[in-house]
């Protein structure tokens, strides 16, 4: 019996995967993208506990410990622990990883004042090596919400920039729904 | 008593009344520093009591430039103070000190501040194959105490604190203070910290605030 519940799951969890990665697709709103601003913001910090900073390997790695709060422009990001990478050679923050019960992550998507917000038990922040698109990676527990969707995912993967979800992981036993940004 | 007795009474007293009242000028620059860089330290009365020497002066030099060699030889450090005074316990207080640590032959750090006071305290090295454990020096930077890079150093890290300790021996820098890091686009500052330099690692207490600004 178990083997074939485990069996539905998983066949109901690709086929939610497929309709989340469709839906996700549709998400892209012309009119609401971040706010293009934030990515030349400073990024600041802050944090109650202690702070680590080494170099290794030509990575530099700060850690935050303690209530720590990430901003850059209308981007916030807050959890438990921090850690950012950068390379040495070329100064480029390479990586921010927030740990927390749970990281808290919101956005101003457009001078509107449309915003995108999420909360999971790590977030990944980097830039798509190709594209140098922002990217969010919520990770367990993840769940996200924009003007257009709200989602409830294992991970979700958030493509700033465009206001687009590329992949989302099942178990997606959340909600999946449509809200008009006007609270309709 | 003749009149040369009384004169080589006299300097030594006066050196004494000045080292007193430039230290006591030298600790209301460093509030004044620390509030300016917005950091909220304020060096109390007992740190003041603590940066100077106790004990009768033993002797007084100007223009001092020190080599201090390690175990193996090696080329440790080089200390310049434009005057030191050492007293009967054997802590001597310097003024505009600077320090240059050595790596491999190469200068790798220098420490500058307004004041310095050298100490010895117990070895640090926690080494149990040792079996009388040797004090050691430990350097007070006080006022305006920075650490830089040296030329032959290709790290572009910058720290700034109104105080700190040295431990020239294990190349570690440590206060309970404010401190500001500068370090390629990344600027942080948090009160206690503590710096390995052969380690290239820092870790810093409490209050941590900080920021980087992107590579245009």
């Amino acid at each position: 019996m178990s083997h074939l519940a485990n069996a539905l799951n998983t066949l109901a969890g690709q086929k939610l995967h497929a309709l989340l990665l469709g839906f996700a697709a549709l998400t892209l709103s012309s009119n609401a993208l971040s706010l293009a601003s934030d990515k030349q913001e400073k990024v600041t910090w802050e944090a109650a506990g202690n702070s680590n900073m080494t170099v290794e390997n030509g990575l530099r790695t700060l850690t935050l410990e303690d209530s720590v709060i990430v901003t850059q422009g209308s981007l916030r990001i807050t959890g438990d622990r921090a850690i950012f990478e950068y390379a040495v050679e070329s100064n480029e923050l390479n990586r921010i990883t927030v740990y927390g019960s749970p990281v808290g992550y919101s956005q101003q998507l457009s001078t509107d004042g449309e915003n995108v917000a999420g909360t999971s038990k790590e977030l990944r922040l980097y830039s798509d090596e190709n594209t140098s698109d922002s990217i969010v990676e919520l990770i367990g527990d993840a769940a996200i919400s924009s003007p257009d969707s709200t989602m409830n995912c294992a991970a979700i993967t958030y493509l700033v920039d465009l206001d687009l979800i590329r992949e989302a992981k099942g178990p997606c036993n959340g909600s999946l729904s449509s809200t008009s940004p006007q609270g309709n | 008593m003749n009149r040369p007795r009384i004169l080589a009474l006299l300097i030594p007293t006066l050196t004494a009344v000045g080292l007193y009242l430039t230290l006591d000028w030298a600790d209301d620059r460093a509030i004044a520093t620390s509030e300016r860089a917005g950091m909220a330290d304020t060096l109390q009365a007992e740190q003041t009591l603590e940066s100077r020497g106790k004990g009768p002066i033993q002797a007084y030099s100007q223009e001092l430039q020190t080599t201090i060699f390690d175990v193996d030889g090696a080329l440790q450090y080089t200390l310049r103070a434009d005057s030191q005074t050492q007293f009967e316990d054997q802590t001597s207080l310097l003024t505009q000190p600077r320090i240059t640590l050595f790596d491999a032959g190469k200068p790798n750090w220098n420490i500058t501040a307004d004041y310095g006071r050298i100490e010895r305290h117990p070895s640090a090295a926690d080494d149990p194959s040792r079996e009388n454990s040797a004090d050691e020096d430990l350097v007070r930077f006080i006022g305006n105490a920075s650490l830089k890079a040296a030329l032959a150093n290709s790290s572009t890290l910058a720290l700034q604190s109104s105080e700190f300790s040295l431990i020239p021996s294990v190349e570690t820098i440590r206060s309970d203070k404010p401190v500001r890091v500068i370090d390629q686009g990344i600027n942080q500052t948090a009160v206690g910290f503590e710096a390995n330099l052969t380690e290239d690692s820092l870790y810093f207490e409490k209050e941590i605030r900080g920021s980087y600004e992107p590579p245009r």
